[in-house]
């Protein structure tokens, strides 16, 4: 973990407000992709993005950079606040009707693009398991540790290795069948 | 496995954008939702501590002294009244304060139906000395307004014993020596002369 972000976080805790703004705006673009990959919703990603910041911001104190880092630590409380979201709208589908998804606002053009993108992650992933495509996410797109994939979705370090083994067996089939 | 359609996918996902909206307002919003911490840090609390600790010892510290003005020599708190009053002496720069609490001492010993008698002699005794000292004081101070208060105070004091002895015949002798001092102490040379004429 830089130094920097360190000396933001201890002052955070202490609640500095501009220091954790900071963080909000060295991380905002990272989670609100995970966010949007995990619920392909304009708004709802948006709204579960602004929600991880607050809880993180209230959870602050009783963080550690012992335990891991502040990047795993925000990963984990938007993966949390996803699932927590589609518990109670019993949205368990990660291959939802994007096309209903449309027409929240500004920057459609925008929207329609990312909306393409993720489909066509979410079509070349469709036959992993919900866990094994955070991973494959966690592990080759955002470039996160073992250790700190482990802390995002409260396994071992050593479990994620074996996932991602197998994962990685899992794809090779699956990419050799189809085109992207 | 070719590698090259993870890259493909990877470069999809990294080119989710973040929403306008979401970059323009989105910390004005969140920061609007953060709570304020309360006294989150240890060095706050340690301050907080410290500063409640500190009040105390001084609110006690003047309760004891503000209960050992009653006191006489030889009880609990005496000591207590005579360290505060060396703390005020320092403070102000005058006697004034030890004068006015020997005359209270002599007054309350006095006033004491079965008084004890050396204690009261040796009040009056050490009434003499800091009338003697403080009068040597004031007189070189060159502060007429200082002296003029310290004259006042034992004019009063003066009255006060004289009212005890009419009140009281026995503690006359005992009270003779404060009694002089006090008339002593407040003829001025001015006066001195013009009994002399």
């Amino acid at each position: 973990m830089p130094k920097d972000n360190q000396d933001l976080i201890k002052r955070a805790k202490k609640g500095d407000k501009s220091a954790f703004g900071r963080i909000y705006k060295e991380f905002l673009p990272r989670i609100y992709r995970f966010v949007f990959y995990l619920v392909p919703d304009n708004a709802i990603a948006e709204d579960i993005t602004q929600d991880t910041f607050v809880k993180a911001w209230e959870s602050l104190p009783r963080f550690s950079s012992k335990k891991g880092t502040i990047q795993s630590y925000l990963y984990a409380i938007a993966r949390n606040t996803v699932i927590d979201h589609q518990r109670k709208k019993k949205e368990s589908r990660l291959d939802m009707d994007y096309a209903q998804q449309i027409g929240s606002g500004e920057n459609l053009e925008n929207m329609l693009i990312n909306l393409e993108r993720v489909s066509k992650v979410h079509e070349a992933l469709s036959s992993l398991s919900k866990e094994d495509r955070d991973v494959v996410v966690l592990r080759y797109f955002e470039e996160m540790s073992y250790k700190e994939i482990a802390e995002v979705v409260n396994q071992t370090e050593g479990a994620i290795r074996v996932k991602t083994h197998r994962i990685l067996k899992t794809m090779k089939g699956l990419f050799n069948k189809k085109v992207l | 496995m070719k590698k090259t359609n993870l890259d493909i996918l990877k470069r999809e996902y990294r080119e989710i954008k973040l929403p306008n909206k979401l970059e323009v307002e989105g910390w004005n919003i969140v920061s609007g939702r953060l709570s304020s911490r309360k006294l989150g840090s240890n060095w706050s609390k340690g301050f907080a501590f410290f500063s409640v600790s500190l009040v105390l010892a001084f609110g006690g510290l003047f309760g004891l002294y503000q209960l050992s003005l009653a006191s006489i020599p030889g009880t609990s708190l005496y000591p207590v009244k005579i360290l505060g009053e060396k703390v005020i002496q320092k403070a102000t720069g005058n006697d004034q304060v030890v004068v006015d609490h020997r005359a209270e001492e002599i007054v309350n010993l006095a006033k004491q139906k079965e008084g004890d008698t050396q204690k009261l002699e040796t009040s009056v005794i050490e009434y003499k000395r800091v009338v003697t000292d403080a009068q040597e004081k004031v007189s070189t101070s060159n502060d007429q307004k200082q002296e003029d208060t310290f004259q006042k105070s034992l004019e009063k004091q003066n009255e006060t014993f004289h009212k005890i002895v009419q009140e009281n015949p026995e503690v006359e002798k005992e009270l003779k020596d404060a009694i002089e001092i006090s008339e002593h102490s407040n003829e001025s040379p001015d006066h001195n002369e013009s009994h002399e004429d």
